[in-house]
């Protein structure tokens, strides 16, 4: 446990093709990854969109356990899977898409978090929704929200181990006891660690405020991956997603 | 209640690319009784020695003896009676206290390890009295308090339950002169009248000194120096793992070096300017 909480939802430190590609590239692609995943029920279109996932993940440098850990990490939810699509009358090539279309999707946030950092992500949501500036909208209040959004979760789980440690050291064990225990060292921990987390994250506010980083005016900046070959490359292939998932319903 | 770490390794975060190797074959004896403290920079390996005591942590090798109490890597047997007898109070006041007000945090240990006391109201505010805080704090927020109260706090938060070791991560951390020395009194009262086993875990040099103990210096999870306060006289010994010598050491130091070879050691700045007027007046 202790290892997942402190790896989940952290950024891995590499120099890597996919962690220098465009954060605005990568939000876009991850944004037509999930329109596909939406829509489409092509078994053929998400063994595609597997195998170049896997490349991606190759290329990233980040080591092929921590995916697998992930996927393994849900195993009992794919036997539930299984039995519920079996339930519903689904046949075997469906139960594959839909059962495809979850790993991929846990994959891929996998493969974002761990090449992007959160300081990027806030530029990244800052640089797809500034098209809509024009809307009068306050784009930098509403990237921030959505940076916090992001690191919400993991500084949760840090939080949580930090506080299950402090509370187990003064009688509260959740590991070591009963039930009646283990519903106490739940509940005292959550109340806690959401209390911290949320302090944690006004101060974050007031650290990013304190940077410079004005609500009311243009995002600051600072060094970000380029739109580079592999930026390109991917892009393509997640357009070529979309224009299989266009063929697949026949909008041409 | 004595504490043996033998021959002691921990990693952490194994099998991940977060892997660290927190304490490499460390042993070292702890008598009941006695004062301690462990010195080392950020990442020695000082508050997985607390938490080996405390048996959140359990060694990748080797062995924990803490009293009756074996921390080996097996599931250890009664664990809450072994954090019932080892205290620990940590660095930092967000982790230390779960709830609002001071009174609700002071009653938490006795609580939860369903300490049998038909006094717990005297036992909370005599663990108020003994770090030097009156009843009125009772009823204050544990967010309002000052850091040198907050720490204060958690040492009467385990003084509560009366614990016979009492761990410090990083006590000194954030306060200035007079609230360490406020806070050395309070730890030798409780050492000396109560005969609690006292363990400092910080890079305090000038705390340690001056709190005057056993000292072990840990660098990267080995114990590269061991002994008392005589520990920090060599400069240039301790500056091999980037720890400095307390500035009352390194000013007798200096003295001893350019005007006087048998100036002494003094064991406190109260101490030393006593001791100038004395050779100068």
């Amino acid at each position: 446990m202790m290892s997942f909480s402190s790896l989940f939802g952290s950024y891995y430190p590499v120099d890597s093709s996919i962690h220098n590609m465009s954060v605005t590239i990568k939000l876009l692609n991850f944004f037509l990854f999930i329109l596909v995943m939406i829509g489409s029920v092509s078994l053929q279109l998400h063994l595609f969109i597997l195998a170049v996932l896997i490349l991606q993940i190759i290329e990233s440098k980040v080591p092929f356990r921590f995916f697998f850990n992930m996927f393994y990490g849900f195993r009992y939810l794919y036997i539930l899977m299984v039995f519920m699509f079996a339930s519903l009358g689904l046949n075997l090539e469906l139960t594959i898409v839909y059962l495809l279309k979850f790993v991929l999707i846990i994959e891929y946030l996998a493969l974002l978090v761990h090449t992007t950092s959160l300081s990027e992500f806030d530029y990244g949501i800052y640089k797809v929704l500034n098209p809509i500036n024009f809307l009068n909208f306050n784009i930098s209040y509403i990237s921030l929200v959505i940076g916090n959004v992001f690191r919400f979760i993991p500084a949760l789980i840090t939080t949580e181990n930090r506080v299950l440690k402090c509370q187990a050291s003064r009688g509260i064990d959740y590991v070591h006891s009963g039930v009646v225990g283990k519903y106490y060292a739940v509940i005292y921990s959550l109340k806690n660690s959401l209390r911290l987390t949320i302090k944690r994250m006004k101060e974050i506010n007031n650290l990013a405020k304190l940077r410079m980083y004005s609500v009311k005016q243009r995002r600051t900046n600072f060094r970000t991956g380029r739109f580079n070959f592999y930026s390109l490359m991917l892009l393509a292939f997640h357009l070529l997603f979309l224009y299989g998932y266009i063929l697949e319903v026949n909008l041409l | 209640m004595e504490i043996e770490f033998d021959n002691v390794s921990l990693l952490a975060n194994r099998k991940t690319y977060a892997e660290k190797l927190l304490l490499d074959e460390v042993s070292f004896k702890l008598s009941s009784g006695g004062k301690y403290a462990f010195l080392g920079n950020s990442g020695a390996g000082k508050t997985a020695i607390s938490q080996l005591i405390n048996g959140i942590m359990k060694p990748t090798k080797g062995k924990v003896s803490i009293g009756s109490f074996v921390n080996d890597g097996t599931n250890i047997k009664n664990v809450n009676n072994l954090r019932f007898d080892v205290g620990v109070v940590y660095k930092n006041k967000d982790e230390m206290f779960f709830n609002k007000k001071v009174k609700s945090e002071l009653e938490f240990a006795i609580k939860f390890f369903k300490y049998k006391t038909n006094k717990k109201s005297i036992r909370i505010v005599d663990a108020l009295k003994i770090v030097g805080l009156s009843e009125d704090y009772l009823n204050k927020n544990v967010d309002d308090l000052s850091l040198s109260d907050a720490k204060k706090i958690g040492i009467a938060s385990v003084l509560v339950y009366n614990p016979k070791v009492i761990i410090l991560d990083e006590p000194s951390l954030y306060l200035n002169y007079r609230e360490k020395k406020e806070l050395i009194r309070i730890l030798n009262f409780i050492n000396e009248k109560y005969n609690k086993t006292i363990i400092i875990l910080s890079r305090d040099v000038n705390f340690i000194y001056e709190f005057n103990c056993n000292i072990f210096v840990l660098d990267n999870g080995k114990i590269v120096l061991a002994g008392d306060n005589k520990l920090f006289y060599d400069e240039l010994k301790l500056g091999k793992y980037n720890i400095s010598s307390p500035d009352i050491v390194k000013f007798s130091n200096l003295v001893r070096s350019k005007y006087n070879k048998n100036f002494r050691y003094y064991k406190d700045v109260k101490d030393l300017v006593k001791g100038v007027c004395n050779d100068v007046l």
